[in-house]
């Protein structure tokens, strides 16, 4: 469990993290979902006692990470692919870091094993791809067997099946009930991964809720109907909590209200209809609907 | 990498606390673990080796014979451990890369996680580095002496295995050790190699041939005395040399002044800034 309370983290005049508070609950899988710049990483860095909170608190499991005599078996974290001396093979990598908490030998080649890194374990990581730098790093976080995991963009580089093996990996850590803390810029990512999701933008939390109460909450479904008749449907159907937009002579998107009300309308009047399909909004329309305003680095197509 | 997932073992099984001696064992392979490292302590000791053999097979006998007494001694250390001057230029490198590597490669922040109090993985790399110089600064003059001993002997020159002898070893390691852990705290204050290294090897070779310059044009008390000062004046002064009239406790002390100093920086700025 992560429970983070007011955290803030300013760099001069700039506020990374704004005041946010969120519990990150054992037993699911949590995203963190925000745009570039968003404070995602900063968080993060905070939880693990890299950079020093200008405000606020983070606590892991009871307490602050630092106060841990046990660090790695609490938290296991990856924190960026490649925190890791690029002279060194990756056994030894493995090896160094085990060594702190005395983790024996076999765990370091259990996790080796546990990432597919056995065959370049011997290689010096300068040498690794994107990909195999991620994997090195969720080798490292699983070392001490950890109850609680920050993964900080976990599939970033990997090929399709190592995404494939992230997501499968992250749900059944969760499934142990342990912590799964992931962050990632991609919806379509978390959609598929996460149970729950906090979205942040510009340093502040735009959403903390599960990945279905995100979806209805943010973006309204709504219902195309085409109809020969689309001014007397029109007329059926409008109200106040109801919005019509025409798209073609005979197309509109309704919201406001279910396909089946819309249906129910037009059989009542008699109204042909030749289309009635609902739409559900993506997660990725919720996303890009809670985050607009909070991009920081938007690409402006006029200026 | 397969999609099935490997069953993980239950939590927070027998897997061990953090604990200093730990610490140090994961810094050893960080250590040893790199080519630099090998590569390092390979030059000290080659360097070291070969400058002595330069000295002591090319001194012509005629030499030998004609100086006296008290500076019969000073040229047998003088051979041995000549290497150390080179040897402390390479030591302080090592020593700076030993933490701005990490820095550079974010390494750090593996380094961090698994130890997040952070001191105690700058004490242990200070450890490390410590006892792996010292130990490099024995072989080496222990080397040094073996080659200069019997050759010089050899040409007529009265020389012996003394308990000097063994002094100057263990100066020449301790010195080699402490401005190792010297130049660690300074890569650790200025995180850069470059940097590091510029400002590392400043003070080691640098300033001490800066003062000789300004003291060649001036005559300024204080000024004239302040080379004595100077960690590389005083360390090799460890290594069986001279220093003005200081005793060997005075030396090991400007030493260890110098060595504290950049340490505690290195520890007080470690501990605050972010990773």
């Amino acid at each position: 469990m992560i429970e983070l309370t007011r955290l803030t983290k300013t760099y001069g005049d700039k506020t990374a993290v704004n005041d946010i508070s969120a519990t990150i609950q054992p037993g699911k899988v949590t995203g963190f979902l925000g745009p570039n710049g968003a404070g995602k990483s900063t968080t993060m860095r905070m939880i693990m006692g890299l950079d020093r909170p200008t405000h606020g608190t983070a606590i892991v499991n009871g307490k602050r990470y630092v106060e841990h005599k046990s660090p790695l078996t609490e938290v296991g974290a990856l924190l960026d692919a490649k925190a890791v001396h690029t002279g060194r093979t990756a056994h030894n990598h493995l090896l160094a870091m085990a060594a702190t908490h005395g983790i024996p030998k076999s765990r370091v080649h259990e996790v080796i094993g546990l990432t597919g890194l056995e065959a370049v374990a011997g290689k010096r990581v300068g040498g690794f791809s994107l990909g195999m730098g991620q994997r090195l790093g969720i080798a490292a976080a699983m070392l001490g067997d950890p109850a609680t995991l920050i993964l900080d963009e976990p599939v970033n580089g990997l090929d399709p099946e190592g995404v494939l093996w992230v997501r499968q990996f992250a749900r059944h850590l969760a499934s142990e009930g342990r912590t799964v803390f992931l962050s990632s810029h991609l919806m379509s990512e978390m959609a598929q991964t996460a149970d729950h999701i906090i979205v942040l933008g510009r340093g502040r939390i735009l959403a903390d809720a599960p990945v279905q109460a995100i979806l209805d909450g943010v973006t309204q479904s709504s219902v195309r109907v085409r109809s020969p008749q689309i001014d007397a449907l029109a007329r059926a159907i409008q109200g106040a909590d109801v919005s019509i937009t025409g798209l073609e002579s005979e197309l509109v998107e309704v919201s406001g209200l279910s396909a089946a009300q819309i249906g129910e309308a037009a059989a009542q009047f008699g109204i042909v209809l030749h289309e009635l399909s609902p739409i559900n909004a993506s997660l990725e329309q919720a996303y890009l609907a809670l985050t607009q305003d909070e991009v920081e680095y938007r690409t402006e197509v006029s200026r | 990498m397969s999609t099935a997932v490997a069953p993980a073992p239950a939590h927070h099984s027998s897997l061990g606390h953090l604990t200093f001696p730990r610490i140090v064992r994961s810094e050893w392979i960080k250590f040893r673990s790199l080519r630099s490292t090998i590569w390092t302590y390979a030059i000290v000791l080659v360097v070291g080796i070969g400058l002595t053999s330069l000295v002591v097979f090319t001194i012509p006998e005629s030499t030998l014979t004609r100086l006296p007494d008290d500076a019969r001694d000073q040229l047998v250390t003088g051979a041995a451990t000549g290497g150390i001057f080179i040897g402390q230029l390479i030591v302080a490198v090592l020593g700076v890369l030993v933490i701005s590597g990490e820095y550079s490669t974010g390494m750090i922040r593996s380094s961090f996680a698994a130890v997040p109090r952070r001191t105690p993985v700058y004490v242990a790399k200070a450890v490390v580095l410590f006892v792996a110089s010292f130990v490099v600064g024995v072989i080496t003059t222990l080397a040094g002496f073996a080659l200069a001993i019997p050759v010089l002997s050899s040409k007529g020159l009265d020389a012996s295995f003394t308990t000097g002898t063994v002094w100057a070893i263990l100066g020449a390691g301790l010195y080699l050790g402490l401005v190792s852990v010297f130049a660690l705290g300074i890569g650790t204050v200025l995180r850069s190699g470059a940097g590091g290294i510029a400002a590392a090897l400043g003070v080691v070779f640098l300033l001490p041939i800066i003062l000789s310059i300004v003291n060649s044009f001036t005559n300024v008390d204080w000024l004239k005395h302040l080379p004595e000062y100077l960690i590389s004046t005083a360390g090799q002064a460890l290594a069986g040399g001279r220093n003005a009239d200081f005793e060997p406790w005075q030396n090991v002390l400007v030493v260890l002044v110098w060595t504290a100093v950049s340490f505690i920086a290195g520890a007080v700025i470690l501990k605050r800034r972010d990773a």
